[in-house]
């Protein structure tokens, strides 16, 4: 059974769609790049599977062990707010949220399950840290730590690199592949292609034209072509 | 000048005026990081006009206790200024500047149709700058000030989680489940209830002041969210305590006193910042 | 037996009279219960606020008020009213104590210069004016304050 299931999807705003008829299933362990040009509607679909919105037409399913909300997200960079006075700490704490439940305060193993992922990220040596006083790669680190914290089945991550320098972006490819080994599924928002092709097993384009399929599908039908 | 502050600490008025007055420059200290980050200043700014608005008229109403009227007025607006201004962003300031002002214009003009104590200009400068009504306050206005200021303590220290989470990001909240309008709704109310009660302490123009500062000087100092929420609840009390004795010693407005003490401690931790920079 | 207690009852009002008369004439320091003339302007604006308010605890006592001087005669009924006006630390909200001199002025109508600076001590009384309560000084004495 599949993590994510989307059928015959309309997404758009106030009524005004972007996107017709998408069709595709994500099953535990893929890693599924959406790229797109922009306007093409990728973050209204992201927003729509994170039940940000609501899809015009059609349906969402999650399956597998996989709830609704049960999604760790990677925000883009632009949305984080840039004065917010809070530690490392707090931030990637702030992931486990939908475990609080009914509780007023984080329990110990909510705690533990924190300095995991922190260590997981390599960011516990910042622990105390202010958050807005990190570089731009060591923000991403707490953020995807933040969201691991929120889930251990599926990240969806918005633009991850756009922002690092290259050595940077080549560390964060490297640590989304090896969560993806460890076995979480990973949707990817992106606008580079050809690291999309590298990394992915799975490539979802929209706009004009839709392709849903594996990497080699998609290297298969469009060859080296550029988006 | 001891002595003469022994005296007037000895009068029940006095000593009512400095208990309210500490819970309440806590209480709006608490929400000011909130405020600040969630571009919510412009609400609480809007909020205060709708409230003197509604001030005016329970004075016309002659109710023995006005913030009984003025509470749900403000509430309500809080709630319809939260919905307005998520829809489109500047619709929504527009919508914020047309109610706050309007509600000060047809609040003043009806108290002006229709006042009913001799003193117009007088009652005006108290809402306005709350001059010195923190330290006439009835038995009544004092225990429901005393019930809003435990009450917006308790639901802070609930939610600090939640209200952090909410506030740091949003969609990261959302999309994890937490039912991030349930909290931005439960927000707005606080706001609106910190407005009525300061209203009392230092008059609706200068709210704002009341909230912002503290926590804008708490932010240059501290970099967690916890210690800033600390240091801003204390620096509030100190200044509102500093500011409510300055007054009463030296004949001055209160509520402008409380809030220049409140400058004066913003400009000083701005002062210390830069001085650590300069020796680091 | 009952000539002794004549002359004692004589030399009894005889002291009485003189006592009279000698307070009259040095007229004994009145023991002030709140001097409002010596507090901040804050503190005078809440406690007259207080007092006009729930005047019941000041009733009876005796207040010392520092202010500007006002009069007014009322056209219908002839009387007169003098007040004393004390300005408050935002200069917007004003309150006036009406007093009754202890010595009826001899002129009502120039008793002062309009506006002259005063000290006013006298007993808090309530009066009753056609079924409206106000409050006033009685037996007041009034001190004009030297310029500054």
């Amino acid at each position: 059974m599949a993590q994510l299931t989307c059928d015959h999807l309309r997404l758009g705003y106030e009524g005004r769609p972007v996107l017709e008829d998408l069709s595709f299933s994500v099953q535990a362990g893929d890693y599924l790049c959406i790229v797109g040009e922009n306007g093409s509607g990728k973050t209204t679909l992201m927003r729509t599977i994170l039940g940000l919105q609501k899809p015009l037409q059609g349906s969402i399913r999650f399956g597998d062990g996989l709830r609704e909300g049960g999604i760790g997200y990677l925000p883009q960079q632009t949305n984080v707010q840039k004065d917010f006075p809070a530690t490392v700490r707090e931030v990637v704490l702030s992931g486990c949220q939908a475990r609080l439940k009914n509780r007023p305060f984080y329990s110990r193993a909510d705690k533990k399950r924190a300095e995991e992922n922190m260590n997981k990220m390599g960011i516990s040596a910042f622990a105390k840290r202010c958050f807005r006083e990190l570089s731009g790669g060591q923000q991403q680190r707490v953020l995807l730590a933040r969201a691991l914290c929120a889930t251990e089945k599926l990240l969806f991550l918005d633009e991850p690199v756009s922002g690092l320098d290259p050595n940077v972006t080549a560390e964060m490819y490297a640590l989304i592949r090896s969560l993806n080994r460890e076995g979480v599924t990973i949707l990817m928002i992106s606008h580079d292609l050809a690291s999309a092709v590298r990394e992915a097993s799975h490539i979802l384009a929209v706009g004009d034209s839709v392709f849903y399929g594996t990497k080699e599908e998609w290297l298969a039908e469009k060859g080296g072509e550029r988006l | 000048m001891i002595d003469m502050l022994n005296l007037y600490l000895s009068f029940p008025y006095v000593q009512r005026a400095i208990i309210v007055g500490v819970l309440i420059a806590l209480c709006s200290s608490l929400l000011g990081v909130t405020l600040v980050l969630k571009r919510f200043s412009y609400i609480g700014d809007g909020l205060s006009h709708v409230a003197f608005g509604a001030m005016a008229v329970a004075g016309i109403l002659r109710l023995s206790n006005d913030m009984l009227l003025v509470l749900p007025i403000t509430m309500i607006s809080a709630i319809l200024l939260l919905r307005s201004g998520r829809n489109t962003r500047i619709k929504g300031d527009a919508a914020i500047a047309m109610i706050s002002v309007g509600a000060l214009a047809v609040g003043y003009l009806l108290l002006n149709l229709f006042h009913t104590s001799g003193n117009l200009s007088g009652d005006v400068c108290t809402t306005l700058f709350g001059s010195m009504s923190i330290l006439t306050l009835r038995p009544a206005e004092v225990w429901l000030c005393l019930g809003l200021s435990i009450a917006v303590m308790i639901l802070f220290f609930v939610f600090y989680n939640r209200i952090f989470a909410v506030t740091f990001d949003e969609d990261f909240a959302r999309a994890t489940g937490t039912r991030a309008d349930a909290y931005n709704l439960l927000i707005a109310t606080v706001i609106a209830v910190i407005i009525v009660m300061a209203m009392n302490l230092v008059g609706s123009l200068l709210i704002s002041a009341l909230i912002i500062f503290p926590a804008m000087a708490a932010m240059r100092l501290f970099k967690s969210f916890r210690s800033v929420t600390i240091c801003s609840a204390v620096l509030s009390v100190c200044c509102a305590l500093a500011g409510l004795l300055i007054s009463i010693l030296a004949g001055t407005p209160v509520g402008s006193t409380i809030v220049a003490a409140d400058i004066a401690a913003f400009l000083a931790c701005c002062g210390v910042v830069k001085l650590q920079r300069r020796t680091v | 037996m009952k000539k002794r207690f004549t002359v004692f009852l004589a030399l009894c009002l005889a002291l009485a009279s003189l006592s009279a008369a000698f307070a009259e004439t040095v007229s004994e320091p009145l023991q002030v219960d709140l001097d409002l003339s010596q507090m901040s302007g804050t503190i005078v604006y809440a406690e007259v606020y207080n007092l006009m308010y729930d005047p019941a605890p000041y009733l009876g006592k005796v207040l010392r008020i520092r202010g500007y001087y006002s009069f007014f005669r009322d056209p219908v009924t002839d009387s007169v009213y003098y007040a004393c006006v004390i300005p408050d630390a935002t200069a917007c909200c004003m309150q006036g104590i009406e007093f009754v001199p202890a010595e009826e002025p001899a002129d009502p109508d120039h008793y002062q210069e309009d506006s002259a600076d005063l000290t006013v001590t006298g007993r808090l009384e309530m009066y009753d004016d056609n079924g409206v309560s106000y409050l006033h000084l009685v037996n007041a004495d009034v001190q004009l304050n030297p310029e500054t």
